[in-house]
């Protein structure tokens, strides 16, 4: 799994569509084709790909918004963004 | 003009160019506003850049004059104001020919129909049952001609590519895809009608049939992956949108089955005739709404 730093600002990739449905999130990945599907902590912190949010901050929102504690927090957020990297979905 | 379904062209061209494509134009209902479009044609193959021989593939692109698709017979072109096209074809005959014009027409329709919001071009299959259209939708291979092919005596509307179109009372239409090489089905009609869609089905083979609930977003990422043409020119959000609004508007299950005679009997209440009975024509959307 790729390494992020609580400093990182991630950023979504230019061209990828996406969707609002009920909740969760559908991408289309303009480049590869490819569309995911993303629950509702996976569809904030799609939200929050801008550039501007360091990782720190997803974490803080994913404690805020779900009943999760800190440790699953930063998993959950470090394999998000671990399984976007992988498919081409962030910049960097 | 002629009419193709959905997309009213006004063409332009060799004078044989322009015959052919008359003497295949099947147009929906006339009073209809359809996509109006100008098409530049040439069906004649001289100096084009396809690729004869090379297996089905289309590849699309995006840049500062349009839309552009190309494959291995027929390469097409959308302007940015969406009004002007052009296709042009390798040098083929007979129903190579035709189906590559089709092929064409397909690209132009599914970008003008995305670029709309008017509708959206599926790779899947449609029967009519019980007076409304089933779209069958499911994965290359999953079973959609064979699933179509069992549900005689039911009316197959096509079993490879629908168009599906928003209808002024928030539903959708289905009609066969454009325009003219669909294989022939018992009870398929020709007269470009269309019918309300009552049901999406997500396929998938089992031992077992039964149906399940799918959720919405999955639902819209299904839709969304059998739209082709749309990724990769500036069409994908229109893509999803329209597939958000379809399954949001209409019944949707996975549908597992079995490719046998049995496999409809789990879609048919009990004291039913099969889903036969005639379905009622409908009228499409305008399409410039």
């Amino acid at each position: 799994m790729t390494a992020f730093d609580d400093t990182h600002r991630p950023k979504a990739l230019d061209g990828l569509a996406h969707q609002e449905v009920e909740g969760q999130a559908v991408i289309v990945n303009a480049h590869g084709g490819e569309i995911l599907v993303l629950n509702e902590a996976g569809a904030l912190l799609w939200t929050l790909l801008d550039g501007e949010h360091d990782v720190a901050s997803l974490r803080s929102r994913l404690l805020e918004e779900f009943d999760v504690d800190e440790a699953q927090a930063s998993a959950d957020v470090a394999e998000f963004l671990g399984s976007l990297k992988e498919r081409g979905a962030l910049e960097g | 003009m002629i009419g193709f379904g959905p997309l009213t062209l006004d063409a332009t061209g060799d004078a044989a160019s322009c015959r052919r494509l008359e003497e295949l134009a099947l147009p929906w209902d006339e009073h209809r506003a359809g996509l109006a479009l100008r098409l530049d044609v040439d069906l004649g193959g001289r100096g084009l850049p396809v690729r004869p021989g090379q297996r089905l593939r289309v590849d699309v692109s995006r840049d500062d004059d349009g839309r552009h698709a190309l494959s291995h017979d027929f390469a097409c072109s959308l302007d940015q104001g969406g009004e002007r096209a052009t296709l042009s074809l390798a040098e083929l005959d007979g129903q190579r020919r035709d189906d590559a014009i089709q092929n064409g027409l397909r690209v132009l329709c599914a970008w003008r129909l995305a670029e709309t919001d008017t509708g959206l071009l599926l790779h899947a299959a449609a029967v009519t049952r019980a007076g409304v259209a089933e779209l069958l939708l499911g994965a290359s291979g999953v079973g959609k001609s064979t699933l179509a092919r069992l549900a005689a005596p039911r009316p197959v509307l096509a079993d490879d590519v629908v168009l599906v179109l928003r209808r002024d009372d928030g539903g959708w239409s289905t009609a066969a895809s454009p325009f003219f090489a669909e294989p022939s089905f018992p009870g398929r009609s020709r007269d470009g009608s269309a019918l309300r869609c009552g049901r999406l089905l997500l396929l998938e083979q089992a031992a077992r049939p039964c149906l399940s609930d799918v959720p919405v977003p999955l639902r819209a990422a299904a839709v969304a992956a059998h739209a082709p043409f749309l990724t990769g020119v500036g069409l994908e959000e229109a893509g999803l949108r329209l597939a958000k609004d379809l399954v949001t508007s209409i019944p949707s299950c996975r549908f597992a089955f079995a490719p046998d005679a049995s496999a409809w009997s789990l879609l048919d209440p009990a004291g039913t005739k099969n889903g036969s009975e005639e379905g009622s024509s409908d009228t499409l959307p305008t399409a410039a709404d």
